[in-house]
């Protein structure tokens, strides 16, 4: 990164003050140009241009017409579908992170005993977080919790009558995106994992010699030795569950499923888009979204200073 | 404890800000410069060895078809033709992205819900400037082509002809002794008869399919009362219209002639071969059945197609109109060659040979006629004649049928209807529900 520093006109000025570092700046330069180009075009120029189409109302086809805040007060005082999307989000958010960091949690620890193959497991584990966010497997998801899916007739193996599509009723039908979110567990548990080998194992040994259980061991050492760990997981899940687009569009046929149970953030935000022709109020909708993300990411931040204990304290 | 990058604060926090910052770039980046319409360049002649593409949706079976009919075209013409074929679902979205950045195909096949809102922003070419020369209008049913008109200019053309029907399952129905409804029955004999299959199919069978969040379904409803979905870029029913609607098939559920909920909002995605049809669990399917080889490719069963219930012949609430088109990009480079290919597949005998019924009744009358179908398209075929003889009634022109705020409202209607068939609204506070908030995009 340190290739930024050096402006380039000033760079032949100064030559003789640091020749070898200044000449590398420039070595750094061409060879980042690929990416800062890419930077600027691709997502800078793309960036800047849906701020400004934020403001208008734009539908694709015709040239957009400037509206100043219209989009943003339409979102927040006449759009009753915005606040459901917002809702779906925020409810897929607060329990699909902590289930599924939970689920990681408890993976990682088994691992972390010191059983046999254990590159074999990790590596198993982590194979669904591969398919996780596929479209095959939301469309596996909609067979297994169908009407006659797999899991109505395991039900029906242990003398529970069900043709109750668990997709199809809004009661249950976030449930099942909530559940495909906990089953990508494997990428936050190859974390853990890594977190808890980088545990010294002379405090438990220490904690064992005076007498602590294994419960008192966990969470007086292995959770607040873990805590960095922890924070870092719970805040890029966040990120990415405030983003779920693929699996509610495939679950819920890309109309936001029975009663809208499944009109996550960023799907209504696609509708908008891409079906109602309404490119600035998606976009804002978008800027929208990254105030959200950047607030409760701020707030998570707040939050650690209470929990997360790091080592260099 | 080591110093990694993760546990130091300082390190940490940084990571974590770069990390939300990069899924705030990836959300807002999208984007796309805007575009204004192009006009046609009249050349009246077709150059031939030219590269095109054509956009098109639907089934396998039209794919095959339509790569049959493009590989005549070409070895006819020269050149090549690429064609892109996507799911119903999925085109619309697609085709509105490769527009707004000027990368769309050359000819553009249109749902008959999109053609007015495409040629309303100047995206299509005004084919009427071609009707005196490369493109053949003759023979096509006059009708067809005239609701194709939006803003006095020919902007689509029709590809087949179609009227409003219902796919049912003989196979199952003769399992049981029974068979389809009759052409013309009424809302009882239709009720009393999809009682009667469920009864006898046993639990589990389906007599009939909810058609209740259906658009399509619902505007022949309203036409059966003299009244249409839209009237002038409004409303043309009232609550209590939509309330009788919902109410029919409220009885159905009730009755478990028709399924429940939430089987019917599972089974409303994922193409005709989720359907309940298809699954062998429903006795039928509304749809414009131009489809019904796409459906017949799906099931060993036999099937067949009638018309929707009605109170009477007089009041059948039925229509002859086109409800797959074809346009031309405006921005294509090869405008005539484009506009070649849409004549082609009007007017080529081989081609309207190839294609059968896959869009509906060929519009060329003359070629309509010599076309020998094979049985089921014979079948789809012999519903579009009768409908046009017994049953059939003026329609307007595409942009009075679709109004701008079309697409927000057929997901609505769609969503309110899966909560009414669910229960978490009633058939009362559903239709409130629907018209307040189809007012709000039709405004």
């Amino acid at each position: 990164m340190t290739g930024f520093a050096a402006p380039t006109a000033s760079a032949t000025s100064l030559a003789s003050a640091a020749p070898s570092r200044r000449r590398q700046g420039k070595w750094a330069l061409l060879f980042l140009s690929p990416w800062i180009v890419g930077l600027i075009l691709l997502t800078a120029g793309p960036l800047l241009a849906s701020l400004y189409l934020s403001f208008t109302k734009y539908d694709l086809l015709s040239d957009p017409v400037w509206t100043g805040f219209g989009n943003y007060i339409r979102m927040f005082t006449a759009d009753p579908l915005w606040w459901q999307s917002v809702r779906v989000t925020a409810i897929y958010v607060v329990i699909a992170v902590p289930l599924q960091l939970a689920l990681a949690l408890a993976l990682a620890l088994l691992l972390n005993r010191g059983i046999k193959g254990l590159g074999f497991w990790r590596a198993a584990f982590y194979v669904p977080s591969l398919f996780g966010s596929g479209v095959a497997v939301a469309i596996l998801w909609r067979e297994i919790f169908g009407s006659s899916g797999l899991l109505n007739q395991i039900l029906d193996l242990i003398g529970i009558h069900s043709t109750t599509s668990w997709i199809g009723d809004p009661t249950w039908s976030l449930g099942t995106l909530v559940l495909l979110r906990a089953w990508e567990f494997g990428s936050p548990m190859i974390i853990f994992l890594a977190g808890l080998r980088q545990i010294p194992q002379d405090l438990y040994e220490s904690a064992e010699i005076d007498g602590a259980g294994p419960v008192r061991r966990f969470f007086s050492i292995t959770l607040p030795m873990l805590s960095p760990i922890l924070f870092f997981n719970l805040v890029l899940q966040v990120i990415n569950a405030f983003q779920v687009f693929g699996s509610a569009f495939i679950i819920g046929g890309g109309t936001g499923g029975a009663g809208n149970s499944l009109l996550v953030y960023t799907l209504y935000l696609y509708q908008s888009a891409f079906g109602n022709f309404q490119m600035g109020y998606a976009a804002a909708m978008a800027w929208v979204l990254v105030v959200i993300i950047g607030i409760v990411t701020a707030v998570n931040f707040w939050f650690s200073r209470h929990w997360v204990q790091y080592a260099d304290d | 404890m080591n110093d990694s990058a993760l546990t130091s604060r300082r390190a940490f926090l940084g990571y974590g800000l770069a990390t939300a910052g990069l899924a705030a770039f990836t959300l807002a980046g999208c984007s796309s410069t805007p575009s204004s319409g192009a006009t046609p360049t009249a050349v009246a002649t077709a150059a031939g060895k030219v590269d095109l593409r054509t956009s098109a949706y639907g089934s396998a079976t039209r794919q095959a078809k339509l790569k049959q009919v493009y590989d005549l075209y070409t070895a006819k013409f020269g050149g090549t033709i690429n064609l892109e074929i996507l799911a119903n679902d999925q085109y619309t979205q697609k085709l509105s992205t490769e527009i707004a950045g000027g990368a769309a195909a050359d000819t553009i096949n249109l749902f008959d819900n999109i053609v007015a809102q495409f040629a309303s922003k100047n995206t299509l070419v005004d084919l009427g400037a071609y009707s005196s020369g490369i493109l053949d209008l003759k023979e096509i049913e006059k009708a067809s082509l005239s609701s194709g008109v939006i803003n006095g200019k020919q902007f689509a053309v029709p590809l087949g002809d179609n009227a409003y029907g219902a796919i049912y399952d003989e196979g199952a129905l003769e399992s049981i002794g029974m068979k389809a409804p009759k052409p013309g029955h009424t809302w009882d004999e239709f009720a009393t008869f999809a009682n009667d299959v469920a009864k006898k199919k046993g639990d589990g069978y389906y007599g009939t399919i909810d058609d209740s969040s259906d658009l399509n379904g619902f505007d022949v409803f309203l036409r059966q009362r003299g009244k249409t979905a839209f009237k002038g870029g409004k409303l043309g029913f009232v609550a209590k219209d939509l309330e009788d609607w919902y109410q029919i098939w409220a009885d159905l559920r009730k009755t478990k002639a028709a399924p429940p909920g939430d089987l019917t909002v599972q089974t409303a995605t994922g193409g005709f071969g989720n359907s309940l049809l298809v699954a062998g669990k429903a006795a039928n399917f509304f749809i414009f059945p131009n489809v019904l080889s796409a459906f017949q490719a799906l099931t060993k069963s036999t099937l067949s197609v009638t018309t929707m219930p009605m109170p009477s012949a007089a009041k059948s609430g039925l229509y002859i109109r086109a409800s797959n088109w074809v346009g031309v990009n405006a921005k294509s480079a090869h405008t005539p060659d484009a506009v070649n290919i849409v004549n082609f597949m009007l007017n080529d005998a081989d081609a309207v040979n190839i294609l059968q019924a896959e869009f509906g009744a060929a519009p060329n009358q003359k070629l309509r006629a010599g076309v020998t179908y094979n049985a089921t398209d014979q079948k789809f075929i012999d519903y579009v004649n009768l409908v046009a003889k017994d049953y059939a009634h003026p329609i307007g022109s595409l942009a009075d049928i679709f109004p701008t705020g079309f697409q927000q409202i057929l997901t609505a209607f769609q969503t309110v209807g899966h909560n009414v068939a669910i229960g978490t609204e009633t058939v009362s506070s559903g239709a409130d529900s629907f018209i307040s908030q189809a007012g709000g995009f039709l405004s």
